[in-house]
């Protein structure tokens, strides 16, 4: 403690010096107002260093406090983040076509936005640049779930009919191109596609069913049946038309894509050193 | 003790009970009639079909549902025997037929710039796609049928696909599961008879 008064004694030593005064009862009733003064002015310092005191053991807690917090947070930061965010992806499109850098698309539905989305594409006829053109263009892409369960899953297809594109003196036709693409939850994506009457430069092809046929063209390919898994779904192109340098079209293109998240237990925070006393 | 067994006994005959309306006669215990509303799913599909009243190629593309309190979907159907178009403008209801078929009603116009009204009804009988059953109907909206698919089932579909194409497939008709987005209005309507 600091800033304590005198001792009593000193008052003491008044008193009598006030008892030889002449005026001894003034004198002795002004030494008990002056003790009163003092026993107070020794209550206020008294009040005043413990208040000074404790205000010194608060700084010093905050500064013991501020390091260990500042541990603790850079601890938890540290602490691997593993569990991740329910996803869908989806889309389909009936014509997707590239030329020289520009890019078209007949009857696509874009991206899925949720797990709660439906979408839908339609259209009666479409030409692709100067290529040719097709009828009948259909897609749709929606998501089927509702509790990121087994049977949930993401769906989507895209249809045309009568297609016809001449690139580059190669001529590629048929009759029905479909894909569909379905992505259950935790499951394995599946991919599927249909093509009824398809030639290549007039010569009728037999698609065999298997992901990624190819038939050559003159400086480019035809892939039937393309297949693209990733993670947490598929991409089907019916029909991939590639002329290198000239053109891209996709034939009826479906994507379906589910991923739960991280269903596995984030592993036990890193052990902190205890918390430094705040008091 | 005879309290006892008298409270299981009470307990066992009203699980009995409850266990019987449920079996029984669940349906009756909600009094609305949940098959007057749409059902909350959705269906889609794709393909050809030679039902066609010449028995011509015939394509369509079409999805049909319910969707945040609307209905959904769209049309577009191609009879190659008559050069007849129909493209969907809107759907206006959209209906449980059984487990396995949905019927779709809209609005559409044609080729010819006619406005006309249709009803197409799928089903979704697993793969291949040529297990599945497609029909549509076309009315100018007032009762008269323009045009109809010939029946195969008595329900007035056929199958997808035919006898004679490279693959018989037919595309495909495809029944969702709905997700909660899937909720429409109390009932809609159909303008075709």
């Amino acid at each position: 403690m600091v800033g304590r008064a005198g001792p009593p004694y000193r008052l003491r030593q008044e008193e009598e010096e006030a008892s030889h005064d002449t005026g001894g009862r003034r004198a002795l009733e002004s030494t008990d107002i002056a003790a009163a003064v003092v026993q107070k002015a020794q209550k206020d310092v008294s009040n005043v260093s413990g208040n000074l005191e404790v205000e010194m053991n608060w700084t010093n807690s905050r500064f013991r406090v501020m390091p260990g917090l500042a541990f603790v947070a850079a601890g938890l930061l540290a602490w691997p983040a593993t569990a991740s965010a329910q996803t869908v992806s989806g889309s389909a499109s009936a014509v997707r076509a590239s030329v020289l850098g520009a890019t078209t698309v007949l009857a696509g539905t874009g991206p899925l936005a949720d797990a709660q989305d439906l979408r839908e594409a339609s259209q009666d006829a479409g030409s692709i640049f100067s290529f040719g053109g097709a009828d009948v263009l259909h897609a749709a892409t929606g998501s089927s779930i509702t509790a990121w369960d087994p049977s949930d899953y993401v769906s989507s297809e895209a249809s045309l009919a009568d297609m016809g594109v001449t690139v580059a003196g190669n001529a590629v036709s048929a009759g029905f191109v479909m894909a569909r693409a379905l992505a259950p939850v935790g499951g394995t994506p599946v991919g599927a596609s249909e093509i009824d009457g398809l030639a290549v430069n007039g010569v009728p092809v037999s698609v065999t069913g298997e992901p990624n046929q190819t038939v050559w063209l003159l400086g480019g390919r035809v892939i039937i049946n393309e297949q693209t898994p990733s993670s947490t779904g598929t991409t089907v192109n019916a029909l991939h038309v590639i002329v290198d340098g000239v053109a891209d079209l996709v034939f009826a293109s479906a994507s379906a894509g589910a991923d739960p998240g991280s269903t596995a237990a984030p592993p036990p925070p890193p052990i902190l050193p205890p918390l430094p006393r705040l008091f | 003790m005879m309290t006892l067994k008298r409270t299981m006994m009470r307990k066992i005959t009203l699980l009995f009970l409850a266990g019987s309306l449920v079996v029984l006669g669940g349906g009756h215990v909600f009094p609305w009639g949940t098959e007057q509303q749409p059902p909350k799913d959705f269906v889609t599909g794709g393909g050809f079909i030679f039902c066609t009243p010449s028995g011509a190629m015939a394509n369509f593309g079409v999805g049909g549902g319910v969707k945040n309190g609307a209905f959904w979907g769209h049309l577009n159907y191609l009879d190659h025997g008559i050069g007849l178009h129909v493209k969907g403008t809107g759907v206006t209801n959209y209906l449980l037929v059984d487990d396995k078929t949905r019927d779709i009603c809209g609005t559409a116009v044609t080729d010819t710039g006619l406005n006309v009204c249709y009803r197409v009804r799928v089903g979704d009988y697993g793969e291949p796609g040529n297990l599945d059953h497609f029909g549509i109907r076309v009315t100018n909206c007032s009762g008269t049928v323009l045009y109809q698919t010939t029946a195969t089932y008595s329900d007035g579909t056929c199958d997808l696909g035919g006898a004679g194409t490279a693959t018989p497939d037919g595309g495909n008709i495809q029944l969702h599961k709905g997700n909660p987005s899937n909720f429409g209005p109390a009932s809609g309507t159909c303008n075709d008879a």
